[in-house]
């Protein structure tokens, strides 16, 4: 179970910071940020599916949607308390991505 | 386009509201048990401390206790043999006796075995994790109403997770928000929390628990096509034909090779047994494959001749429905989840739990008027909200509490634990209408938290089954059910630090200023 909550978790945490409400907990990133961001997300919770083992047929589906479930009411909680905490690795990966751009 | 989308949402919502607030208590109490039964063999060996693991192979099992049926039964008509495994302890057994001299049929009761020995063993009488699994769709009403009351609710429950979903008309843009202390949206926000994310699971196991009683509630395809139910079930999933025996004598074939034999063309571990006239020459042993095997919890099995061990047949291949029908059994029951599995399923029940208590507490939030005696109906939910969503917890702890302080050889005891369940919960309910609601809130939490807490106290005090003495001896099972019970109690207990304490934030703006039940309570 710890694949489809890990990177479950990790996907989630992605499209939360690219969504509309959280974006200032995020560091504010541009409309491309934010695709790119959602398009991570989205990609983590594919690899979350095809990581999530299961040894009858069938199960892997049960499991991911367990895992993906309770990874999202573990995030949900965790940003309703800390959001600016649970989003510092969004906001590093925005920090970069944004110096990167100015550099170029 | 613009004139018919709001009247569809406004009718769904009508009809979540209603359907969630009529069938809710129900639907709450359904929820919290079906939740607890996910661990229902290690709740029944908890309650069980006499009983400790013994390593047998099912056919060891199988051996045993037909030895010892030989010796008390051996004329019976049928034996009902369920085979220990990883979770469970014991071989259980039950005789179906011929009738009494008067004609009528004789009950016995069942039998709990050691399955290396076959002989009974001595464990205090308990219904253990079987009541709640009971509870949780009979809801201790007589047959056939309490499972037609529970299908009723799921049909509610599922008219209201559909009507739910056409409301919520920002259910991406609010995906991942959850606002605390700001009075009613939070209690909107947690019952959308709840709902949304554990959609999935809450679909699937409300129209799998539909599914699984289906051919109760509408028997008449059935009755309309077979003479009996049995023919249905011989049609459809190869269960043996009740043969008269032939009232000739005939020593039954040793059941050990009978049950290996039938794992290897099952592929998977025997689950249970059924043996028909034993002793007989039409005797019959049927071997059902474990339901851990399979999403499919229609397990198949093999049946062959009792007095030659001939194979006699195979239950067939299960054609899309039947199949169909056993995967949304086993996707409810999920015999077949890992530990890993079962604690997600657990923890989305509670999920499940809470999205249909927040939906209870938002409606009476909706309803209450700041400057206005709350009417009549407000008052009648507030106090049921009170005596389900608090108090069901305090009773259930009660039935685990009453497991090891009713004396373990007293007669009646399984009936007086299940009792003190219902009276419990029944006079916390009753009580906490003589306090005011915000403090009964407060009280019956606090209650269910000491009650809880005081679970692996009076365990370690009664038993030699401690906590301490659990976790030094490696007894898994016993020292996870001690700290699962004092997670319990830590949740109940924040919930009525919560309840009693914890005010409504200012709002920042006049029109956020909604009235929190606290606010209207205190």
């Amino acid at each position: 179970m710890l694949e489809p909550v890990g990177l479950g978790f990790v996907g989630l945490l992605a499209i939360a910071g690219a969504s509309h409400r959280l974006r200032g907990e995020a560091g504010g990133p541009g409309e491309r940020a934010r695709r790119l961001m959602r398009a991570a997300g989205w990609a983590l919770l594919i690899a979350a599916y095809f990581a999530t083992p299961g040894a009858l047929p069938g199960e892997r589906a049960v499991r991911f949607l367990g895992g993906v479930s309770l990874a999202g009411i573990a995030l949900v909680l965790l940003l309703s308390a800390r959001p600016r905490a649970v989003l510092a690795p969004v906001r590093w990966v925005v920090g970069r991505r944004e110096t990167g751009v100015v550099r170029r | 386009m613009s004139t018919g989308n709001p009247g569809l949402r406004q009718s769904m919502a009508w009809i979540h509201g209603w359907l969630g607030l009529i069938a809710g208590w129900i639907l709450f109490a359904m929820f919290l048990t079906g939740t607890a039964s996910y661990f229902r063999p290690e709740i029944t060996q908890w309650m069980q401390p006499e009983l400790r693991p013994s390593v047998a192979t099912p056919a060891q099992a199988a051996e045993s206790a037909v030895a010892h049926l030989q010796r008390t039964g051996a004329d019976d008509i049928q034996w009902f043999i369920t085979l220990p495994d990883a979770r469970t302890v014991a071989t259980r057994v039950f005789e179906q006796k011929k009738p009494g001299p008067d004609g009528k049929p004789q009950r016995a009761p069942e039998l709990v075995l050691d399955p290396l020995t076959g002989a009974p063993v001595q464990a205090r009488e308990t219904r253990g994790g079987e009541h709640f699994y009971r509870f949780h769709f009979q809801l201790q009403l007589p047959h056939p109403w309490g499972r037609w009351l529970a299908g009723v609710c799921a049909i509610f429950m599922l008219a209201a997770i559909i009507s739910g979903v056409v409301t919520h008309k920002r259910i991406f843009a609010d995906f991942f928000t959850l606002r605390w202390r700001k009075g009613q949206r939070s209690w909107l926000d947690a019952h959308n929390v709840t709902a949304v994310l554990g959609l999935p699971y809450h679909a699937m196991i409300t129209y799998t628990g539909l599914v699984t009683l289906v051919a109760m509630y509408m028997p008449w395809p059935i009755a309309a096509n077979y003479a009996e139910p049995h023919d249905f079930g011989a049609a459809v999933y190869g269960i043996p034909a009740e043969r008269e025996a032939a009232g000739r004598p005939a020593p039954l074939a040793p059941i050990g090779p009978l049950v290996a034999d039938a794992e290897r063309r099952l592929g998977g571990p025997a689950g249970r047994l059924v043996v028909r006239n034993p002793n007989d020459a039409a005797a019959t042993v049927t071997v059902y494959r474990s339901g851990k095997a399979s999403l499919n919890a229609r397990a198949p099995s093999v049946s062959y001749s009792g007095a030659d061990g001939r194979l006699i047949s195979r239950s067939p291949e299960p054609g899309a429905a039947v199949a169909t029908a056993g995967v949304m059994l086993g996707l409810h029951i999920a015999h077949f989840s890992a530990p890993a599995l079962r604690w997600a399923y657990f923890l989305m029940g509670l999920a499940g739990s809470a999205m249909v208590g927040t939906g209870l507490i938002l409606w009476a939030v909706k309803h209450r008027r700041p400057d206005a005696r709350p009417f009549f109906g407000l008052r009648l939910v507030d106090r049921l909200n009170v005596a389900v969503i608090a108090a069901l917890p305090l009773g259930m702890a009660g039935y685990l509490l009453a497991n090891r302080l009713v004396p373990a050889a007293a007669a009646g005891r399984a009936e007086t634990e299940v009792a003190t369940m219902y009276w419990l919960w029944g006079a916390a309910a009753l009580l906490s209408c003589l306090r005011p609601l915000r403090r009964a809130w407060a009280e019956l939490f606090a209650l269910g938290a000491l009650a809880f807490a005081a679970i692996p106290v009076v365990n370690a005090l009664t038993t030699e089954r401690g906590l301490a003495r659990s976790i030094a001896g490696g007894d898994t099972l016993f020292a996870a059910f001690d700290v699962a019970m004092l997670a319990v109690a830590l949740l109940l207990g924040f919930a009525s630090w919560r309840s009693a304490h914890v005010g409504v934030r200012p709002a920042r703006r006049a029109r956020t200023a909604l009235p929190t039940v606290e606010a209207v309570n205190a």
